[in-house]
């Protein structure tokens, strides 16, 4: 897709309008520079309850939001908060006007900041219940050990405990500020409605971001593993790590780079399912995730697997890794991971939220490079394949399992 | 549109096709009306074991050269075994639809069943119950139904026990199959970014020359509530309390779809209930919110509310939500404030629905589930839900809610 150019409100905010004829909805996102990364360790978790405390602080915003049959989401990463909505087609105005009033409060009530810790602590308690998710963090506390990246975004919840109304009213006067923002909308609106819509509402965000740029190196340690002895659970969750320290930098080289990481997932996929599931039932389910923060990033591999197979998948997982470190790719690997990629992108245009939330992260991490993207699948070749393959090293894992006790 | 009212093929087949030829994608799904409740007990886990082997090759292709004809189309695929069905799902690029419909047919019509395969697969099967069972969340969702309908048929493990599943027999696995993949009890799903005539060529070209006889299994007229229990589960490990109350729906969908008042009243309970629910357990325990979940099957129906409190607020919580409910159920609610949003939150609910036709691959599995069961689909009742007021409201919540045989779940760690 041929994005336009973004343009300036008076106050700072970037603004990139992509109508997208004849689909359904309109997806409204706003990125900002803030995210897990930023936050002091001592109250890790603030970017994510922030923007939980703002849906709080009036008690009719849901229902009003609901009225106008408008859906709503948050994500949060290591590096921006994004915000989105889904809004019927014919309800551009409306979505830009709630969401303008969203971003515009800047008082924050002990009531909505203590309900609000309640359910993210409770979050986090639920969800550390979960074997496989308990596997994947208790990774992420070996591999990016001693940095505010080896907890999750979601942070800890002794350190939720401590959040406070003015330390969160701090954030707000600091980074929730028009220029830090990129606003992005995307489906089926016409460029001038949305236009007329945005200069309408946004313009009235005030303030400017003092956030202060984070160093983002995240050092690496060395490879180890962890496994946790549960009681009450019969099968073993595994997670596989590998770290690849400011592989993804914001020229063009880099984001080649990344999207051949995308490409080893695709066929690593393909490959642990055939070994692992397919040739020999050893596991449910066996699956890759690449992780880019934009200054650092990693690959996961996770799954479930009754005790007695876990040597024998780890091993297999692990001659996998060596092949992909040899290089052993075909020609027809190679058309099929570019395709598979190309595919993704194309259906997620589809969907309107989340190709406005994905353009507002991109534009704040990859800045210009995100108008660059006419083929972004053909810059992976064999020689790419071949090279970034051989950053996997199957001796420098990081392994974390959750083991019956 | 009611599945008899739905287009067949020559062999007797059902399909719908919605064409939304904007979309980049297409969705090919078939629901099989083939679930756990029509399994022998000493088959339980059967429809899921076929739901697996659908996967592991066919007369004419070898697992390894479906998985090779799935990547070359790069096409994604899964399936999931509900009580009533089973539901296989293909996504493809639209210039791969042809791929999507060929794979499928191949993989419903000539499935191989081998012995050896299945053996091997059954490790994967046991592997994936026993992860359920160490979720809590997971293993809450699958005790529900075995304490609401007790001693009935919905309340055997949709996945199967891990006994059985490993006692399956290839014979009997292959005469589960051939019994119930046929024309006449499977229903066709096409949707997303292909022409109405390309879709109904392909549905004939590879769907229509599929002869198998069918007879259809007897199945109890309507599964009901035994009676009301509470079961606590302590679980070593667990960090905190994971909960629900859970209503059965008698003939939901199949009777209901005679009765559309009464399932759109259910759905606007459920978008009334998350509501109420988020501001006054905020309010007064200070806590987290419940979250409510109506899955309507075929013949039964579960109406959940989950608490998801934490063990030191459970017993305030759960006071609190049976509070809610008693209220609804009695009628003493403040209907002139909330009817508006009642309603907006069904026709939120409709208006979602209309815009997740972006995506086909849901909208796909959608028709072809629901389809299967003899159901309806909920947009169907669209023009149900301007009409409904709050004595029809109070009326549902009396007939399907009784708190006299509500089932509530509780796993929690050990006191």
């Amino acid at each position: 897709m041929k994005l336009n150019k973004p343009f300036l409100l008076d106050n700072g905010l970037e603004v990139m309008i992509n109508p997208a004829r004849g689909l359904h909805s309109i997806g409204v996102a706003v990125g900002l520079d803030y995210g897990a990364l930023n936050e002091p360790l001592k109250y890790s978790g603030d970017a994510s309850v922030l923007q939980g405390v703002l849906y709080e602080l009036d008690p009719t915003f849901r229902d009003r939001l609901a009225a106008e049959g408008i859906q709503d989401g948050t994500d949060i990463d290591y590096q921006v908060s994004t915000f989105w909505f889904k809004a019927p087609r014919q309800k551009i105005t409306e979505a830009c006007k709630l969401f303008t009033e969203l971003l515009s409060q800047k008082k924050i009530t002990e009531n909505a900041l203590e309900s609000e810790k309640q359910d993210k602590i409770q979050s986090n308690l639920r969800r550390s219940d979960n074997p496989m998710y308990a596997a994947l963090i208790s990774l992420d506390r070996i591999m990016f050990k001693g940095s505010r990246a080896a907890i999750p975004t979601a942070g800890e919840n002794s350190a939720i405990e401590r959040i406070t109304t003015s330390h969160l009213e701090k954030i707000l006067r600091r980074a929730y500020a028009p220029d830090s923002m990129v606003l992005s909308i995307y489906g089926s609106v016409g460029f001038e409605s949305a236009f007329r819509a945005v200069t309408n509402t946004f313009s009235a965000l005030e303030g400017k971001s003092s956030v202060r740029k984070m160093d983002y190196e995240i050092p690496v340690p060395a490879p180890s593993s962890v496994s946790v002895k549960r009681p009450g659970v019969t099968q073993t969750n595994l997670a596989m790590g590998f770290r690849f320290n400011k592989t993804r930098s914001m020229d063009e080289e880099g984001i080649a780079d990344w999207k051949t990481i995308d490409s080893i997932s695709v066929l690593l996929d393909d490959r642990l399912f055939n070994e692992l599931r397919n040739k020999r039932g050893l596991i449910y389910f066996c699956k890759s995730q690449p992780s880019s923060e934009g200054y650092f990033s990693s690959f996961y591999i996770y799954g479930g697997t009754q005790p007695k197979n876990l040597p024998e998948v780890k091993d297999l997982i692990l001659k996998e890794i060596q092949k992909i470190k040899d290089g052993e790719f075909t020609r027809e690997d190679l058309r099929r991971a570019r395709r598979e990629l190309k595919i993704r992108r194309e259906t997620d245009l589809d969907n309107t939220e989340k190709e406005a939330s994905e353009l507002a992260y991109l534009r704040l991490t990859q800045g210009d490079q995100v108008f660059d993207e006419a083929d972004p699948e053909g810059r992976i070749d064999m020689d790419r394949l071949r090279k970034v393959g051989g950053m996997f090293d199957p001796d420098k894992n990081y392994f974390a399992s959750i083991e019956p006790k | 549109m009611k599945l008899d009212e739905l287009p067949k093929l020559s062999n007797g087949m059902r399909f719908m096709i919605i064409s939304a030829p904007y979309l980049h994608s297409v969705g090919v799904s078939v629901g099989v009306k083939y679930g756990s409740v029509y399994e022998p007990e000493r088959i339980n886990g059967s429809a899921h074991a076929a739901e697996h082997m659908l996967f592991q090759g066919t007369e004419r292709r070898s697992a390894q050269d479906l998985e090779k004809f799935k990547n070359r189309h790069n096409l994604e695929w899964n399936a999931f075994t509900a009580p009533e069905t089973v539901t296989y799902m293909i996504g493809a690029p639209r210039d791969s639809a042809e791929a999507a419909v060929d794979i499928l047919s191949d993989m419903v019509q000539n499935s191989a069943i081998d012995a050896k395969l299945l053996e091997n697969e059954k490790g994967a099967i046991v592997n994936e119950i026993m992860m359920r069972a160490d979720n809590p969340l997971a293993m809450l969702y699958d005790t529900i139904p075995a304490v609401l309908f007790e001693g009935q048929k919905a309340a055997v493990s949709g996945a199967g026990k891990k006994e059985t599943v490993l006692a399956l027999a290839r014979d009997e696995m292959f005469d589960v199959y051939c019994k119930n993949y046929t024309p006449a009890n499977m229903v066709l799903s096409i949707y997303g970014g292909i022409s109405k005539k390309r879709a109904t060529e392909l549905a004939d070209r590879y769907f229509g020359g599929f002869q198998r006889p069918y007879t259809e299994p007897s199945l109890p007229d309507s599964i009901g509530p035994s009676k009301s229990k509470t079961i606590e589960i302590e679980k070593e490990g667990l960090n905190t309390t994971h909960a629900a109350i859970a209503f059965a729906i008698p003939g939901s969908r199949r009777i209901l779809a005679d009765n559309p008042r009464d399932i759109v009243a259910l759905e606007v309970m459920s978008g009334y209930l998350s509501k109420k629910l988020h501001d006054e357990v905020r309010a007064q325990t200070g806590g987290s919110d419940p979250g409510i979940s109506f899955y309507p099957n075929g013949t039964f129906g579960i109406f959940s509310i989950f608490l998801d409190c934490g063990s030191k607020k459970f017993e305030r919580t759960n006071a609190l939500v049976l509070s809610e409910l008693e209220k609804l159920i009695n009628g003493d609610i403040n209907i002139d404030i909330n009817a508006d949003k009642v309603k907006n939150a069904a026709v939120l609910y409709f208006n979602t629905n209309q815009m997740e036709l972006d995506h086909a691959l849901t909208m796909a599995v959608e028709g072809a589930a629901d389809q299967a069961v003899h159901s309806v689909t909920l947009r169907d009742f669209e023009g149900v839900v301007n009409e409904i007021n709050n004595d029809q409201l109070h009326a549902a919540a009396q007939k399907y809610l009784k708190l006299g045989r509500a089932a509530q779940v509780i796993v929690r760690p050990p006191k």
